[in-house]
């Protein structure tokens, strides 16, 4: 016959009024109450860092880096979130306007990492190599602007730079949230 | 394998958010709890599913939740701290005729989720309630007094 293992009911269960067996343990329920208010208290201020940009879309968040001539200025996200749509704006100025066009390079990281799904608007050509790709927009007054919409595919922090010819580089540091 | 980290972190996330949001599941749940319940369930499914609608993600993401449970279980036997911790312990909310202030007011019960209680094992009158517990599942137990037995 197979055996059964037993063991003696034991009263261990702590009582309330010597009578109801309720096992309170209001020691833990004294720290448990104080450590809920403070992780409301940390949950509060993750609310207003979330509301101030620190985490992506917030004021926080938008930046905006120029070259000293004024050559290039890019609107961008500098927190931006993993898989979240957001769009990388560049304005030329006149230093980066050569013969009607501009041609702007910008790291390979654009694409790899920051998931850059299209160019507004298209450029008449798109050249990769030397670690990034080379695009030649024409432009036929300012202010002229392109813009890059991206999605990151990586949580992390990347470099990117961006030069237009004729005007000195810019680079980019922008952080990806998980 | 982003999928299956994202689903243990998001388990023991919301394992968390329910803890600390309060106590009151089960029959003591009200319309606007539900509303609490199934909008932090499908915040944490999106971020966790992704761009991923794969059946695979799908089962990968179940078993790995369903495996952190069973890890989670088996812990909370092993160490009593962290069975308290997800669990709770019980909370005697009336005793000797009077209400215990600190626990009722920290867990959000009212006298009527007491009442409602009692009503529910046929009592009529507070008066006839000697304890009522707050038991971890978070439903209340009433146990009557013995004149009324």
């Amino acid at each position: 016959m197979p055996s059964t293992s037993t063991k003696p009911v034991e009263d261990s269960v702590k009582k309330v009024n010597d009578e109801l067996a309720v096992g309170s343990d209001l020691e833990f329920q004294h720290k448990w109450w104080r450590f809920t208010r403070g992780l409301w208290i940390f949950f509060a201020a993750v609310i207003v860092a979330d509301l101030l940009g620190c985490f992506g879309r917030g004021p926080l968040a938008n930046a905006t880096a120029r070259t000293p001539d004024n050559g290039i200025v890019v609107k961008y996200e500098r927190i931006e979130r993993y898989g979240a749509p957001s769009i990388l704006r560049i304005d030329f100025g006149q230093p980066a306007i050569q013969n009607g066009q501009v041609r702007l390079w910008v790291g390979e990281s654009l694409v790899k990492t920051l998931g850059a799904q299209r160019v507004i608007p298209q450029p008449d050509q798109s050249i990769v190599g030397a670690g990034g790709i080379s695009y030649v927009f024409p432009i036929s007054s300012t202010p002229a602007s392109v813009k890059f919409a991206l999605q990151p595919v990586a949580p992390g922090i990347y470099e990117l730079p961006i030069r237009a010819a004729g005007s000195p580089p810019i680079n980019l540091r922008i952080f990806v949230m998980p | 394998m982003a999928g299956v980290l994202r689903g243990v972190f998001g388990y023991c996330f919301l394992v968390l958010i329910v803890r600390t949001a309060g106590r009151r599941p089960g029959k003591q749940i009200a319309p606007f709890e539900f509303v609490f319940v199934f909008f932090a369930g499908g915040l944490t499914l999106t971020a966790m599913v992704g761009d991923d609608r794969s059946l695979t993600n799908a089962f990968t993401i179940i078993i790995s939740i369903a495996l952190t449970h069973l890890v989670l279980a088996y812990l909370q036997r092993r160490w009593k701290t962290l069975g308290l911790i997800i669990d709770g312990t019980p909370l005697v909310l009336l005793k000797n005729g009077k209400w215990q202030v600190e626990a009722m007011r920290h867990m959000r019960i009212q006298d009527d989720d007491v009442m409602a209680m009692a009503r529910d094992n046929g009592l009529e009158r507070l008066d006839q309630v000697a304890y009522a517990v707050l038991e971890r599942n978070g439903e209340i137990s009433v146990i009557q007094t013995p004149k009324d037995q």
